[in-house]
């Protein structure tokens, strides 16, 4: 077997299958789900941050007596975000549950999941405002609460609902009604257990939770840990599998704490926190194939030149897959090197210039749709350093593409020569 | 018929979609071919005839067919190459096939 075999087999057997069973474990993918439902507000809330922190004179001076106005349309998105995440965990939850035992309602699974949640928050009074939930702990500080809330009312509700302990009504009641109460058993509990530990017990749950994560995220959030991740994602996109897809399951709740904490940071005028986010991936390194597309243009193999074509509009937009799979990336021995390597390349000296301070970290969220050197520059609020550092990085890969896509394409010319000369 | 296809995102299989309902209109044939994410797929799966998943996406396809078989939804993973070259002839064959073995 050669090398390559060999290597192939490692990847497909042994490193994807554990890796592909965590991101299809039922609470990493309801965690998953729930954040891509709450992506529409992320996005809303960095757009806020954007205009906020945006670094024109001009529009700074214009926006000077409203600019807190924006930072207040963050709170009340990014600032809320674990309320939404309790509420999507519990009810893509119930939805996999729903799977197995169909008299378990999303709907119901979301409202205690939510619930649970927010009984964890002691609502306070003040003179001036009257009563308020302290919202310290509901962005994403308090995301890891919603989530271990979440699994636990969740898997509370679904236990009950399994043994039938639900409060049954007779025939002839409307659905509508019967659903409201089949729930109220498994509410009373979750929410009774709750309250216990909240105020009985006087256990700061969510305190302790956020201790009790703390050296997970600070390991998840480090460069070591991300370097890994951006490594398993290339090496199995390689075989032809959607790494990002994969890594994304495992390292979400991570990058959206780290997210919320740089955008925290930059709100109150401190530096970034996290240099490593999704971001710094997103912008800086995990960025679109074009420099091999524009090698691929330049061809003179027919093939690669009609595939460039093909390729190179959904480049621009971080679309890789034509490319992945039609010059093919995947499997083929002799661009593993630039595949891999290259982007690993990339993230160190990204991280080096970043945490050099020669170029600022990025801290809003932008669809990742969106062109790197764009998404450089209007997710460090406007750094044209950041701008540059990123083309700076497709260049950077264009000379690490080309010996190797001149070998393959000498290879492939003599191919088709031999074929032609054969005809 | 209905063809949905899935992807992580919906995004790269929307390309290809693009190509097959050209296909399809050079056939004469009135398809609804659509693409969205997984994470959407199950609300989308009893709305289709078949369901098609992008190569990168194999893994999930076992997944697929568990909330395809209630409806008898046949399902299965689209080639590598045809994917690559955005083939929509090819797939959309692919589906016509895979729907006519039940």
């Amino acid at each position: 077997m050669s090398f390559m075999d060999r290597l192939t087999n490692v990847v497909e057997n042994r490193i994807a299958p554990p890796l592909i069973k965590i991101s299809k474990n039922r609470y990493l993918d309801s965690i998953q789900k729930a954040f891509i439902s709450l992506m529409p507000i992320i996005i809303i809330a960095s757009f806020f941050v954007l205009l906020a922190s945006f670094p024109i004179p001009a529009w700074q001076k214009l926006i000077e007596p409203i600019s807190s106005y924006f930072w207040a349309g963050n709170s009340a998105t990014m600032g809320l975000l674990s309320i939404g995440l309790s509420l999507g965990m519990g009810y893509y939850l119930s939805a996999y549950y729903k799977q197995i035992d169909d008299k378990v309602d999303p709907l119901s699974g979301a409202i205690i999941s939510l619930f649970s949640f927010l009984m964890l928050f002691p609502i306070g009074t003040n003179d001036k405002i009257g009563s308020y939930l302290p919202a310290d702990n509901l962005g994403s500080t308090g995301m890891f609460a919603a989530i271990i809330v979440g699994i636990i009312s969740i898997e509370i509700y679904r236990l009950l609902v399994k043994k039938n302990i639900v409060m049954k009504m007779p025939e002839g009641v409307p659905p509508m009604v019967a659903n409201a109460f089949t729930s109220l058993i498994p509410i009373f509990v979750t929410i009774a257990l709750w309250w216990i530990i909240r105020y009985p017990l006087n256990l700061d749950l969510v305190g302790l939770i956020m201790a009790g994560f703390k050296p997970i995220v600070a390991g998840g959030a480090s460069f070591i840990a991300q370097f890994i991740g951006v490594f398993l994602d290339r090496l199995l996109w390689f075989v032809g599998i959607h790494g990002t897809n994969v890594v994304t399951s495992v390292m979400q709740p991570i990058w959206l704490d780290m997210l919320g904490q740089n955008q925290a940071a930059a709100g109150a005028g401190n530096s970034i926190p996290f240099i490593a986010s999704e971001q710094f991936l997103n912008y800086f390194v995990r960025v679109s194939p074009l420099p091999l597309i524009i090698l691929m243009l330049m061809s003179s193999v027919k093939r690669y030149k009609t595939l460039g074509k093909l390729a190179v509009a959904p480049s621009l937009f971080n679309i890789a897959e034509p490319v992945i799979f039609g010059l093919p990336i995947i499997l083929n021995p002799i661009l593993f090197i630039p595949w891999v390597f290259g982007y690993l390349v990339i993230f160190v000296i990204s991280y080096l210039v970043i945490a050099s301070g020669l170029v600022p970290a990025p801290y809003i969220l932008l669809p990742w749709t969106t062109p790197g050197p764009i998404g450089a520059y209007l997710g460090t609020g406007g750094s044209w350093a950041a701008a540059i550092l990123s083309t700076l990085n497709y260049v950077i890969m264009f000379f690490i593409w080309l010996p190797f896509y001149r070998i393959l394409e000498r290879q492939t010319l003599k191919e088709q020569n031999e074929t032609e000369n054969n005809a | 018929m209905n063809i949905l296809l899935v992807c992580s995102a919906g995004m790269s299989t929307s390309l290809l979609v693009t190509k097959m309902e050209k296909a399809a209109q050079e056939n004469g044939k009135d398809y609804k071919i659509w693409a969205v994410a997984e994470a959407e797929a199950s609300n989308h799966i009893p709305n289709a005839d078949v369901v098609l998943i992008g190569p990168q996406m194999r893994f999930w396809k076992k997944d697929a067919e568990k909330l395809a078989a209630p409806h008898g939804i046949p399902v299965d993973v689209i080639s590598p190459v045809d994917y690559g070259m955005n083939d929509g002839q090819a797939v959309l064959s692919f589906a016509e096939k895979l729907a006519n073995k039940d």
